[in-house]
């Protein structure tokens, strides 16, 4: 393998990421063959030191994939940080589907709930319409009202649900990335 | 040299290398590879790990030639970190030494 063919698969394995933030990983590697070169070593002696591109931009990946979730939040960017992680190995992969699967059903359960309770006076509403005003006795009010309040609970309580498990999701994976073996193996 | 011990101590070494000077990339993975070996590459994903976490700072020097070198540097942050990770380091090694006397004694 020489320096252009390094370089081009590490670029290929560089995504979601802006053109600069490529190209400032892609001349520091570029820098570093030179000084390589420098010393005498040759292309492929120091393609072999560096060791595989592949798994060097995958980490490079995730790393800036979670950092880019953590800035900009949105549901893209946090998808590509988990789908980046779970690249990196079959460790990772397990150790990550299986909490991210269990955390989204929770936030999913949470908000369904959250919007049946709120819609309750809705539902009040077309019970009126559909068989009259006359049906509707004090104790449907009474419930409606309370439905709705422990809506607006649930509302307040799935909010922090959401905060806290993205706080949660981003340090499990820079977790991740730091137990992946890469940076010492040679 | 096992590989999990070097993991665990890869960011400190990174950081006490940058301790003592500035570095840039090949100049710190040489200080580090002749002592042991790593896959050189990935210590580019740390730097710039460390780097988005506030630990290091970089600037750029224009080399006697070739290409200008983008220098790391350590910011206060980086700083009271080092200082944190060798305090740990050191009871670390403490504790694993502890037994090794122990066991050596027997």
């Amino acid at each position: 393998m020489n320096k252009n063919d390094y370089l081009k698969e590490l670029k290929r394995h560089l995504k979601h990421m802006n053109k600069e933030e490529k190209e400032d990983i892609l001349n520091e590697y570029d820098t570093h063959f030179y000084s390589g070169q420098q010393e005498g070593k040759s292309e492929s002696e120091v393609c072999k030191e560096l060791g595989n591109p592949k798994v060097i931009g995958k980490e490079l990946t995730a790393t800036f994939s979670v950092e880019n979730a953590h800035q900009k939040v949105s549901l893209m960017n946090i998808s590509s940080a988990i789908v980046a992680v779970m690249g990196l190995s079959l460790l990772n992969f397990f150790i990550v589907t299986i909490p991210a699967f269990l955390s989204i059903l929770l936030v999913l359960t949470f908000i369904i709930f959250t919007l049946a309770s709120l819609v309750a006076p809705l539902m009040l509403l077309i019970k009126g319409i559909m068989d009259g005003f006359h049906s509707i006795i004090l104790y449907d009010i009474f419930m409606t009202g309370l439905m709705f309040g422990v809506g607006l609970v649930l509302a307040v309580v799935t909010y922090y649900l959401i905060k806290w498990l993205f706080y949660l999701t981003m340090k499990y994976l820079k977790w991740n990335i730091s137990i992946v073996k890469g940076s010492v193996q040679s | 040299m096992n590989a999990q011990f070097k993991k665990g101590a890869l960011e400190l070494i990174v950081l006490l290398i940058i301790k003592k000077e500035d570095q840039y990339g090949y100049s710190l993975v040489q200080n580090i590879s002749r002592y042991m070996t790593i896959a050189e590459g990935t210590v580019y994903p740390l730097l710039r790990r460390l780097v988005k976490s506030g630990e290091l700072s970089t600037y750029y020097q224009p080399s006697t030639e070739g290409p200008s070198r983008k220098y790391y540097q350590l910011t206060q942050q980086g700083a009271a970190r080092v200082d944190q990770l060798e305090e740990e380091w050191k009871l670390f090694t403490e504790a694993v030494e502890h037994f090794i006397e122990e066991s050596e004694n027997e």
